[in-house]
């Protein structure tokens, strides 16, 4: 029989899809979750996504849903702008302690935009990957959860502007609001933690950051969403203008010693997924996509199909390891040697992306036991430290689908751990 | 349809691992090292093919692959390989391997592939100037007399002009091989014969003179610069060494030469030269392994007895000016030691690549073998390169 031995609480560290998901599923079989949550919005990478794969359908339903279901849920509470400084105790009864950062703007904000139209100073959007840019005053996204402002304290001119404090007229904004440290204490503890995009400067010979040209996969995702820098449109970054061709470079830095030695698995689906993007919109575009192996398993391999009938799709096997940027044009000349003729290629494109693997972020803050990571820094097997488990992309490199899947088995997991098996 | 079976040679995968290509299995055929390659052409790029032949141990492809000889080893292609398969290292051990494979007689190329019969090699020469010395007595007692070392010119030139026939029939042997291979094995390119032979020896003779190829494996210019100094530092005292010798046989020109002579400083400064260059490849292989990659015994040997002629050369010389006979004759028996393991060897050792090289360069320019596009390597954009 199962018998409680202390507290029956969970705390998840992360608010992205697989933190959500833990937290969703542990709470809705009725025990309390804390989310915690660096971002000042729910939703993790999720939320720059155009589509999801393979069904190509928006991230808005999935992650609404999900917002929804916290939304309703008492024994979620979540906390954004919030991260773990630290860990201690043992299974069944563990303090986090976690710094909560001043958002500025408290639970008055109605979303009604005034106070973004009245600031003067303009930040580089995040969201969309440095693309865009948003005011100091801002919302983080269209469906951000909590539905509320906020401001980035590293470039807001503060008490010498105080031009949205003026504006807003449900007194939502404190400038004064300073960091707030709070201990939570839990049962058991999911790290959630996600990934990153690599560092694509690092990979000098693809000439990403030097081309305007040359963007990474996760900046496309952004291109071709409707929310958005240019609206869904997909345009060449240095002019603006529509594109005639477009080559995706596989194993950008991935499966490669002197970048990340492993393969983050998605990118190949990631990237025929975008090819249906260019599609969509430009229907004679000349698509290239150049790899080293196409890593497309299982039900996957009928979208690749798919795509090899699109006439205008090339395959074409071998790694891209240089780029050319005509000065005037500022298009592309990539160059590989096609390994099925044994000649190199080169291909004349207005635009091209990198797909670039997925990095883990790990955790800072001092835990009770030490996390074990493997050579690349995903954190392996919970057993090493009881109570505490680690849950989707910091464990390993994966897609939504199988994210949710791990998720959800966490989330027993770290019921197991508060009710005693 | 027999010549597409492949036939795989398994000892000679062994063997290219054994010779400095013990990386060769971790090649996962992404195509990088070819592209990163300034050398590479278009229509056949290197050195991708070569790691799958390596691979598959297909030594006949590769022991008739021009492509094999027209790689400087820069290391760029190590550097950007996402797997350490070192293809720019696979390459130098394939070139070992072809030493030992043209060698004639075959015999020679084994004593040159392992240290194991490094004393043998020095042994043989000593020896037999040894027994030179016995037979003149000159072995015990110190030649009277200034110093002079045409004393022994007779015996000397016997044995030089002797080995320097026997070498160029073991090279012509392996030279024929090879060229007989690379067109036994169809490699060539759509303007296969377009230009003349006589014209390929020229446009060959002209890369290896001025480098230039050598100069495009920008990423390691400091290879370029003790390559070239070595080159001609070595040309120099062959130069020199052809004249002295016609010189003394011919018009009976005295020696030694007063230091003013041109030909005396041309001498001095082609050991000079070598030295340097010598220098500057030896801190290459040892400060910057990172960019030159291991180096093999095939690769120490020749740099050895390269630095060690140069080197002895000018000990010799001072030490003669000195006046003390006895370590003047002593150390000019030293340096002849080193003069005839560097031309005996020639065919067997890394020295080889100086003609092997020659050969792969005028027969791909004879098969008409592209040249990378030259607007691609200087980083501009070329009109060829439009799909």
């Amino acid at each position: 029989m199962a018998t409680s031995i202390g507290n029956r609480s969970v705390c998840v560290i992360g608010g992205g899809i697989s933190g959500m998901t833990t937290a969703i599923e542990a709470a809705e079989v009725g025990y309390e979750v804390y989310l915690i949550e660096k971002a000042p919005s729910l939703g993790g990478r999720v939320v720059q996504m155009n589509q999801y794969f393979p069904k190509l359908c928006p991230p808005q339903c999935g992650v609404e849903i999900n917002y929804r279901r916290i939304r309703v849920n008492p024994r979620i509470r979540h906390f954004t702008l919030a991260e773990v400084e630290g860990v201690s105790g043992i299974p069944g009864n563990f303090d986090v302690t976690v710094r909560m950062g001043p958002r500025y703007v408290n639970e008055k904000c109605t979303s009604c935009n005034k106070c973004t139209d009245a600031c003067p100073v303009e930040r580089q959007s995040d969201y969309d990957y440095g693309m865009g840019k948003t005011k100091a005053i801002y919302l983080p996204h269209e469906m951000a959860f909590p539905m509320r402002y906020v401001i980035d304290d590293t470039v807001c001119l503060k008490e010498q502007c105080s031009k949205c404090v003026a504006a807003c007229r449900y007194d939502a904004i404190e400038l004064s609001m300073k960091p707030k440290s709070l201990t939570i204490n839990v049962g058991s503890v999911v790290l959630a933690t996600g990934w990153s995009p690599y560092h694509a400067i690092k990979i000098d010979n693809l000439k990403f950051g030097i081309y305007r040209n040359v963007i990474r996969n996760v900046e496309m995702e952004r291109l071709a969403a409707p929310n958005g820098p240019t609206k869904g449109k997909i345009l060449s970054p240095s002019d603006k203008k529509e594109i005639k061709s477009i080559a995706f470079v596989q194993c950008a830095g991935s499966r490669d010693e002197n970048h990340l030695a492993y393969c983050s698995s998605v990118c190949c689906l990631a990237s025929m997924k975008q090819a249906t993007y260019v599609r969509s919109q430009y229907p004679d575009a000349d698509i290239f996509i150049f790899y080293i192996d196409i890593r497309a398993t299982g039900r996957f391999e009928d979208f690749y199909v798919k795509l090899q009938t699109d006439r205008k799709i090339s395959f074409i096997k071998g790694k891209v390891a240089k780029i050319i940027e005509d000065e005037g044009t500022k298009a592309l000349t990539v160059v590989a040697e096609d390994i099925l003729s044994g000649k190199k290629v080169y291909r004349k494109v207005d635009m091209v992306v990198l797909a670039t693997g997925m990095v883990p972020n790990g955790i800072k803050a001092k835990m009770p036991a030490d996390i074990v990571y493997d050579e690349f820094g995903f954190a392996v097997s919970d057993l090493q430290s009881p109570g505490i488990y680690v849950t989707g992309c910091t464990k390993k490199p994966a897609d939504v689908a199988s994210c949710i899947q791990d998720a959800t088995g966490t989330a027993l997991k770290a019921i197991q751990t508060i009710v005693g098996v | 349809m027999a010549d597409n079976l492949v036939e795989s040679d398994i000892e000679f995968v062994r063997d290219v691992a054994r010779l400095g290509g013990g990386s060769l299995k971790k090649c996962f055929q992404c195509a990088t090292c070819s592209v990163v390659c300034s050398l590479s052409s278009d229509e056949k790029p290197f050195p991708r093919k070569e790691m799958i032949w390596a691979q598959w141990g297909l030594k006949d492809r590769l022991l008739s692959d021009p492509d094999v000889w027209r790689c400087y080893q820069c290391g760029d292609c190590s550097v950007y390989c996402p797997r350490g398969a070192k293809p720019g290292e696979v390459m130098g051990a394939i070139r070992n391997y072809s030493f030992k494979s043209y060698a004639f007689p075959r015999f020679m190329g084994r004593l040159l592939s392992s240290p194991r019969y490094l004393p043998l090699l020095f042994a043989i020469p000593g020896v037999l100037f040894l027994i030179v010395l016995q037979h003149m007595e000159a072995l015990s007692t110190v030649p009277s007399g200034p110093i002079a070392f045409t004393r022994f010119d007779n015996y000397v030139d016997l044995i030089f002009v002797t080995v320097s026939i026997l070498v160029l029939l073991a090279t012509g042997t392996g030279v024929l091989k090879f060229w007989k291979g690379m067109d036994r094995n169809n490699v060539r390119g759509d303007g296969y014969g377009r230009i003349g032979i006589g014209s390929s020896v020229f446009l060959a003779a002209k890369e290896v003179l001025t480098h230039n190829n050598f100069k495009k494996c920008d990423a390691n210019n400091i290879r370029y610069l003790g390559h070239l100094s070595i080159f001609y530092g070595f040309a120099a005292l062959f130069i020199v060494t052809s004249i002295v010798f016609i010189g003394l046989r011919v018009f009976h020109m005295d020696l030694p030469m007063d230091q003013t002579n041109p030909i005396k400083v041309l001498g001095n400064l082609g050991a000079v030269t070598l030295i340097a260059g010598c220098s500057i490849a030896v801190y290459n292989r040892l400060g910057r392994k990172e960019q030159s990659g291991e180096s093999h015994y095939y690769d120490w040997f020749f740099l050895s007895v390269l630095s060690l002629i140069g080197v002895t050369g000018l000990l010799t010389e001072v030490v003669r000016l000195s006046g003390n006979a006895a370590a003047a004759y002593w150390s000019y028996f030293v340096h002849l030691v080193f003069v005839f393991s560097l031309i005996a060897y020639f065919p067997y050792s890394k020295f080889a690549h100086l003609i092997y090289r020659f050969v792969a360069i005028v027969y791909a320019r004879y098969a008409g073998l592209d040249e990378p596009a030259e607007e691609m390597v200087s980083g501009k954009m070329g009109t060829k390169s439009v799909a």
